[in-house]
């Protein structure tokens, strides 16, 4: 967008965005060190894990600031308007996402006590598809490209399916032996936490979809069919 | 809001409209629907030929030399660009409040009795006190001047004179009030009870404003037309053009992207 | 010379020519009023003059001035006025109203005695009204037209054009605009052209040499086709054409001459500051 007239509030909604993006970075990181903790059974670095989910709850408080400060001054329109209000969405949808790392993370520190009763096969497989479309969504999102975002959205089912598969190869193992269901339940928590990540990641989507069509993906589908 | 716009009758309908000043040519052709009972804001950068557009629906270009137009405005059924409209009748139904309070530097009272008195509606005094009255009440002023009704309307603050001539209007019994940049002379309090005034003017009249104040515009208007260099861009409900317009140079003007 | 002794010099000279424009003025009325105020009694503004104007007073040059004044306002104001608002708000920028204007520019520049000769010709000769009151009135009243359309005009176009097109837009028509609104605004600046044309018409002689000036007329005229005196004519006949007229009658009609005009002049300043204090806009 070529901007002659206001230079400072362009440059203030470019840092807005880059702030949001680094959020995303930060608890992009968390979700990656809360999975290898439980993986590799490493209760320092889930100790590390949880203590920096603090940062992330800081940026998210900034973002606000910013956004607040930028409607109060700047009377934002259109889709400065739906850039501001929905990177308050975003920056909470990120923090509560990297609220679940510290949920991850917890399990982590508690079952790297416990023996292990098998090792991850389908688990970091999902844990790995979430970050991958958190980084998307993030991408769409610093591009405003709905397109992508809206694909970011489909690949969600994907993860429903590894969400269903876990849960049900769970249940089968607690009903084999049911010594083993302190530790299921505890990775259960888990693997709903990261199925969780994933619904925040297509909240983010849909928020950058409103950005660019002005409306959210589904009413904007009803409104053009 | 939406569901509303969609029942409103057609107040003023313009198909087409031309407008030159000499060879200039100041409006481009514009089309839109005035709807019955809804605020209607004109937005646009100075020169876009919004006030000219104004002026037009109550032939107030008229009184400038030089200024020919093509096109059709349709008011209750009838052409009013002919020639032959009565102009002056046109503008007792189609009244205007301007940019700079202009009261007649006589009492409030005469100010708003004036249109009655040229038109002949008020039968006695005591109707002529009743329509002073009611018109004053009608713009919110009654408590603040009833008694100064003898004192000189200059003699009232900026905001005050602006109301009064919403008074002297309201007095004449319009069915349209056209405002260009009612309350750019205005401070922010004075401007925010005009702004009242016109939410619930808006269930008796219909109201076109011109406005420079794009905040203005999104609180007061429930449609928004956006001018551009004499043509009409974009026109759809408040809400809409401000949140999600369609053309990227009303989102470039509204956003504040502009030059 | 340093900057500082030369810019005092300059203002020096320049003070200098500033007095010597009031000079002649004071003078004036210093001599008016020390030769002329032993003539002013009751007796010489009430009488009739008496003895081949060497002596008596000049009441009935007082009495004829302000008659031929007030009939030739009379005729001039709403002939000024119609010509101003017709100039002001009907007329656009045409070639008939440039030759209007151009002719009242040029009316005020034409001298006063081919007035004179004018009022002779038209009313006096071809419209047979003779040497009469109403001739040298009406004589007067063109002499004043340009400075009472002037004035009008001005008056009306200092009215701001809000207060018409707030009337225009109530759905008023133009004359309506042009009766309730414009006029009364305009009124006062009106009025103070109208003295103004008056203090001028009282102080001519020219024009009314010819048209209705009586040499010796010791009674007030009975109708408007009557002869009349007028004090300035009355003035040049005493200085010139009466051999031992007392120096205090002459002095004495040049003074009370002089006070009327600046009293009219006077009362126009006045009321121009009046309404200058009133109008807000």
């Amino acid at each position: 967008m070529t901007d002659q007239v206001r230079r400072t509030y362009s440059q203030e909604l470019e840092a807005l965005k880059q702030s949001t993006l680094r959020m995303g970075a930060l608890a992009e990181e968390l979700i990656r060190s809360s999975v290898k903790a439980l993986i590799e059974r490493d209760s320092a670095l889930a100790a590390r894990t949880i203590a920096d989910d603090e940062k992330v709850d800081e940026m998210e408080a900034a973002i606000n600031q910013t956004c607040i400060r930028l409607l109060a001054l700047q009377q934002p329109m259109a889709t400065d308007l739906r850039l501001i209000a929905s990177s308050m969405k975003i920056s909470s949808d990120i923090e509560r996402l990297a609220d679940h790392t510290t949920k991850i993370s917890k399990k982590a520190a508690i079952l790297s006590e416990l023996p292990q009763l098998k090792p991850y096969v389908d688990l970091p497989e999902m844990a790995k598809r979430v970050i991958e479309m958190f980084k998307l969504s993030l991408d769409a999102f610093i591009n405003l490209d709905s397109v992508l975002a809206l694909k970011v959205i489909d690949m969600d089912d994907s993860i429903d399916e590894y969400n269903h598969r876990i849960f049900t190869e769970l249940i089968e193992l607690m009903k084999r032996d049911p010594s083993c269901i302190n530790y299921v339940s505890h990775l259960m928590v888990v693997v709903q936490s990261l199925e969780r990540i994933a619904d925040h990641v297509t909240n983010i989507c849909e928020s950058t979809v409103f950005i660019v069509e002005g409306a959210s993906p589904k009413s904007s589908w009803s409104a053009r069919s | 809001m939406a569901k509303e716009t969609a029942q409103n009758p057609v107040e003023i309908s313009v198909r087409g409209l031309d407008l030159f000043y000499g060879r200039f040519q100041a409006l481009k052709s514009v089309g839109i629907d005035i709807l019955k009972n809804q605020v209607t804001a004109l937005i646009g950068p100075s020169g876009c030929g919004k006030s000219t557009f104004l002026r037009s629906l109550n032939r107030m270009n008229d009184m400038i030399q030089g200024v020919r137009t093509e096109g059709v405005v349709e008011f209750e059924g009838r052409r009013i660009l002919d020639p032959e409209t009565d102009v002056a009748e046109l503008r007792k139904r189609v009244g205007m409040v301007f940019q700079k309070p202009n009261p007649f530097p006589m009492s409030v009272y005469n100010n708003v009795a004036y249109g009655p008195r040229i038109h002949g509606s008020a039968g006695s005094k005591s109707d002529l006190d009743g329509i002073v009255e009611e018109s004053l009440v009608a713009a919110a002023l009654w408590g603040e001047v009833k008694d100064k009704l003898k004192q000189s309307a200059l003699s009232l603050s900026g905001g005050q004179q602006q109301r009064l001539c919403i008074a002297r209007l309201l007095a004449v019994k319009p069915d349209v009030l056209l405002m260009d940049e009612p309350c750019s002379a205005l401070d922010p309090i004075a401007t925010l009870k005009i702004e009242e005034l016109m939410r619930d003017l808006k269930n008796r009249y219909t109201i076109v404003i011109v406005t420079h104040n794009m905040q203005q515009a999104a609180r007061v208007s429930d449609r928004t037309a956006f001018f551009l260099n004499g043509e009409l861009v974009e026109q759809g409900d408040t809400d809409e053009i401000f949140t999600r317009p369609k053309d990227k140079r009303t989102e470039d003007y509204i956003t504040g992207r502009f030059g | 010379m340093s900057a500082k002794s030369s810019e005092r010099a300059a203002f020096l000279a320049l003070r200098i020519c500033g007095c010597a424009v009031a000079a002649p003025i004071l003078l004036i009325l210093g001599l008016l009023i020390v030769k002329g105020a032993p003539a002013l009694s009751a007796e010489f503004l009430l009488s009739a003059p008496r003895m081949g104007l060497k002596e008596g007073g000049i009441f009935p040059a007082i009495v004829g001035t302000v008659i031929l004044v007030a009939l030739a306002i009379s005729v001039a104001l709403p002939l000024g006025v119609a010509c101003a608002v017709y100039l002001n708000e009907y007329a656009g920028d045409s070639r008939l109203t440039r030759l209007i204007r151009l002719s009242i520019v040029n009316l005020a520049g034409v001298p006063s005695v081919v007035f004179g000769l004018f009022g002779l010709g038209l009313f006096v000769l071809f419209l047979k009204f003779g040497v009469s009151i109403l001739s040298g009135s009406l004589t007067l009243a063109f002499l004043i037209l340009p400075v009472v359309i002037t004035a009008s005009e001005e008056a009306l176009s200092s009215v701001p054009k809000s207060f018409s097109e707030a009337s225009l837009a109530l759905g008023a028509t133009k004359m309506q605009t042009i009766l309730r609104v414009v006029l009364p605004n305009a009124l006062p600046g009106m009025l103070t052209g109208a003295i103004l044309g008056v203090s001028r018409a009282a102080g001519e002689t020219a024009p009314i040499l010819f048209t209705v000036a009586a040499f010796y007329l010791p009674r007030l005229p009975s109708s408007i086709f009557d002869q009349a005196m007028a004090l300035p004519y009355h003035l040049y006949i005493v200085s010139t054409q009466v051999p031992g007229a007392s120096e205090t009658v002459k002095y004495g009609t040049a003074l009370v001459l002089v006070s009327l005009a600046f009293g009219l002049n006077l009362v126009a300043i006045i009321a121009r500051n009046r309404i200058r204090k009133q109008r807000k806009w």
